[in-house]
């Protein structure tokens, strides 16, 4: 109880100290986001099963559905170096936004679809690489630095004071003390320690009318994105429109019918996007390009305890990480698949392990994935009565 | 949008407020949150959450900086939805979470119940304590216990290596407990 009142009182630290080490973290600045941090280290390696069956093609409605059956969460699954689980030694990440992986049965067109956003987004992540400020020379760290102090000298300029731990052991070789000694010292202008904090940060001012996961924070930037949109002829996320009912416990934004008027408009064309309508809505946002994602509950219980299942559409013809929105599962080697066909006849794979519970499709024009929540897991069936409750022909 | 501009929209109970500190302060948000309940959903619930609390909070609140107005109730309603999460998980009743009327009252200047009260003198203090430690490693205790950041990204952003975030981390939670038990709070 103790550490908990700990945790909870030091919610009134300073400002001023929150400040500071929300910029050493590279976080924040002047009220300016910078992107999540992704500074992990990989620690397992993972299995799979290699099964892959042929696609089903699935005519229904006017609508073409490829079922990827057994290619199962490959299609979810994010392989990134930078990134280890933190739920379990299986765990895993996976992406709820575009494809992660294609299966090979898949139809040439929707394949090249997904090669072209995928190929953009890779142009665009390596020229935001390529474009990072430089550091100014005053602030590299000399050979066994272990920290940097910067503190302002008063006239204008900044001491950089660099540091080398120095570590005393205790009989077993455990560390008990840390020093840090000064190893050099040296002096930078407000100009270098500006262009040190622009460093720090960079990716942390957004540049308006863009998605914020782009990380576009300058003209220059937003000028070469609409670019390699333009050359691979891709739809931008600009603008995102959201709308809110249920806020926990304590009060409601939007009425549950004037949400699914809106999600009717922008999702279904003006037809009915749910069969059976949800009992709640925790949010619903949308971009003018398609991208939408609607979060809806199943039971009356609209609380974490509650079940509910986040939606989230995804254009093939939209510029796209497929990192907007990520999930970690706790054990990827436990995931098993099946398919479950709707009353519209779409099919959808559904990944589950007790834990983790995910259905995804690959529509004519976009991916849809499902993430389920409930405590208390859910059963097959229960599962598909939810997938049930949508209609996948109007989207 | 500048905060000050932002802040009044909340007060003129303009929805438009909302979108602005969404697309300004996100991010940062979701940052902290994901941090605490490493769930990209549940985050995003409690992101969520921390607009519509702004939205009730303001007025009476007026806040400077809006970064840390939101950031704080970010970490609030996450430690508030880690905690019911571990105690269900634990397989007993999951306790009473802490209510927003509480966050509010926290994150105001009035005085409100026996467990506020008691969380704002254990505040004051480690806030003194905080302010007598080299910024350093108050900025590495803070990574940890406010921001919940990885040790690991912690060791890369401070140019440690983990270990050594560890000792530190280890050391300072020793200093603040000897002086929450010299001042009697602990």
């Amino acid at each position: 109880m103790l550490e908990k009142n700990i945790l909870l009182a030091m919610n009134g630290a300073d400002d001023a100290f929150l400040e500071e080490t929300a910029r050493k973290l590279g976080y924040i600045s002047g009220g300016r986001k910078i992107k999540a941090p992704a500074s992990y280290s990989r620690r397992t390696s993972r299995r799979f099963a290699a099964m892959l069956i042929a696609a089903c093609l699935l005519l229904s409605l006017g609508l073409v559905a490829y079922a990827a059956d057994l290619f199962g969460i490959r299609a979810l699954l994010i392989k990134r170096d930078d990134m280890s689980p933190t739920r379990s030694e299986n765990g895993a990440f996976v992406s709820i936004t575009q494809p992660q992986e294609v299966p090979e049965e898949m139809s040439t067109e929707i394949k090249a679809k997904i090669d072209n956003s995928t190929k953009a987004w890779a142009e665009w992540d390596a020229w935001r690489k390529d474009n990072r400020p430089s550091r100014p020379e005053v602030f590299l760290e000399p050979e066994g630095c272990d920290m940097t102090d910067i503190i302002e000298n008063g006239d204008g300029t900044y001491a950089v004071i660099f540091r080398d731990a120095v570590l005393t052991h205790d009989d077993s070789g455990e560390v008990v003390d840390v020093e840090y000694v000064e190893m050099e010292r040296r002096t930078a202008t407000a100009e270098e320690y500006e262009r040190e904090m622009e460093h720090m940060l960079a990716g942390s001012q957004s540049y308006p009318g863009y998605d914020f996961n782009y990380d576009v924070t300058t003209a220059e930037a937003a000028e070469k994105l609409e670019e390699i949109a333009a050359k691979y002829g891709l739809e931008l996320r600009r603008e995102r429109n959201a709308m809110y009912q249920n806020f926990g416990s304590f009060t409601q934004f939007n009425s549950l019918e004037e949400i699914t008027a809106k999600i009717n408009e922008v999702c279904a064309g003006g037809k009915s996007f749910f069969r059976t309508e949800p009992t709640g809505y925790d949010k619903f946002y949308y971009f003018n390009e398609g991208t939408f994602a609607v979060s809806f509950f199943t039971t009356d219980d609209m609380t974490n305890e509650g079940t509910y299942c986040y939606l989230y559409n995804s254009p093939y013809g939209t510029l796209s990480s497929g990192f907007e929105i990520v999930g970690e599962i706790e054990d990827a080697d436990a995931m098993s698949t099946y398919t479950h066909a709707t009353p519209d006849g779409t099919e959808l794979t559904v990944l589950h392990n007790g834990a983790d519970m995910f259905a995804y499709v690959y529509l004519e024009n976009s991916f849809v994935t499902m993430s389920f929540h409930q405590l208390k897991g859910l059963s097959a069936d229960e599962i598909n009565a939810i997938i049930d409750m949508v209609d996948f022909g109007v989207i | 949008l500048e905060d000050r501009k932002i802040v009044e929209l909340f007060w003129r109970r303009n929805e438009t407020a909302i979108s602005h500190a969404a697309a300004k302060y996100g991010a940062y948000c979701n940052t902290i949150a994901r941090n605490i309940l490493h769930n990209a959903c549940d985050a995003e619930e409690c992101v969520n959450d921390t607009y519509i609390g702004a939205w009730n909070s303001m007025p009476d609140n007026k806040p400077e900086r809006l970064s840390h107005y939101l950031g704080k109730m970010t970490r609030w309603l996450a430690l508030n939805r880690l905690d019911a999460k571990r105690s269900r998980k634990r397989g007993g009743d999951a306790p009473e979470p802490l209510s927003y009327d509480e966050l509010t009252d926290y994150a105001s200047a009035d005085a409100g119940t026996e467990k506020t009260v008691e969380l704002k003198e254990m505040c004051a203090a480690i806030n003194h304590f905080l302010g007598k430690l080299p910024a350093t490693e108050r900025q590495i205790f803070l990574a940890r216990y406010w921001f919940a950041a990885p040790v690991a990204e912690i060791s890369e952003k401070f140019g440690f290596t983990q270990s050594k975030v560890k000792s530190q981390l280890m050391r300072t939670r020793n200093r603040l407990r000897r002086y929450l038990e010299e001042e009697g709070l602990c």
